[in-house]
């Protein structure tokens, strides 16, 4: 394979996006394949070596937004029917049903960021009520041991100092269930462009 | 290794290779699979990354009747590197120790 028909077949691969994505990598790679002639391979071990098209395809398309996949997926089909009046009847006819499916799905989006916010709110006015319960029962501790026993107000301190490590605990316990929670998210998103783009090629 | 942390480590390498001096692609690969195997084709969404998270900026230069680009890295991206550094240093501390010969 030549060059410019590598660099053709590259371009045809990623005609979904945009033009100045598109430019950019079909630059970079022509750049790539330039320097490695410059330095001493043939075109074809320079293009063997860059590697598979496909490969290439597939890393770019991962690495794109879900957004512009989802856009893509959808230029794709309306590309592939022929007969866009008819489409766009469909669109129009059907809307009561894909349109209240969107609502919904919007809604329930908007319901779970939502709910994360709260639960967020809800952990540090915890975590923030917990503090004030330390330092209060410390102080009170401290008190009492001057007002009444030694050992009434020895009970207070001891009791803060308890609260506060399980406050200890339980932030650490929060810490790794956030970062698990994020990265199952990740890797959930990662799942689903992967879906989105395995049909394509 | 594991993906994740082979391109975390991939990240990193590039932005070490760019503090040295401004480098362009091919360059930088020759420059880092001393130290860590990668492909021309990871090379590029590893640049794009970094150059949406603002860690490296692009020029370009005239070079034998055609335009090459060159990266450049930032401040943030130089805190990374010295993020990196930081990080590890915990985990050299138990490579050491699993390492270790068992004293009998």
């Amino acid at each position: 394979m030549s060059k410019g028909e590598f660099l053709n077949q590259l371009r045809k691969k990623l005609h979904s996006l945009p033009k100045n994505d598109l430019e950019r990598i079909i630059d970079f790679y022509e750049e790539m394949i330039n320097d490695m002639v410059e330095d001493g391979f043939t075109e074809e071990e320079a293009i063997q070596k860059v590697g598979n098209i496909d490969e290439i395809v597939k890393d770019i398309q991962l690495n794109l937004p879900i957004t512009t996949l989802i856009e893509n997926k959808i230029k794709e089909s309306h590309n592939r029917s022929n007969n866009r009046l008819l489409w766009f009847l469909i669109v129009i006819l059907t809307f009561p049903i894909w349109f209240s499916v969107a609502a919904a799905v919007l809604s329930a989006l908007f319901a779970i960021a939502v709910s994360i916010f709260m639960v967020i709110g809800g952990i540090l006015f915890a975590i923030a009520a917990v503090c004030i319960s330390i330092i209060v029962a410390f102080a009170v501790g401290i008190y009492y041991s001057f007002k009444e026993s030694i050992w009434y107000g020895l009970f207070f301190v001891g009791f803060s100092m308890g609260l506060s490590g399980l406050l200890i605990i339980s932030i650490k316990l929060f810490k790794e269930l956030f970062i698990l929670a994020r990265s199952s998210t990740f890797k959930f998103i990662k799942f689903i462009k992967s879906l989105l783009i395995s049909k394509e090629n | 290794m594991d993906i994740q942390l082979k391109r975390g480590l991939l990240e990193v390498s590039v932005l070490k290779a760019l503090e040295k001096e401004d480098s362009y692609g091919y360059k930088i690969i020759k420059d880092i699979s001393k130290y860590i195997e990668i492909s021309e084709s990871t090379l590029y969404p590893i640049l794009k990354r970094l150059e949406s998270a603002n860690m490296l900026s692009v020029y370009a230069i005239e070079h034998g009747g055609r335009l090459r680009k060159y990266y450049k890295i930032n401040e943030n991206g130089i805190r990374r590197i010295n993020e990196f550094i930081n990080e590890w240093e915990e985990v050299m501390k138990v490579y050491n120790f699993i390492k270790e010969e068992k004293n009998e």
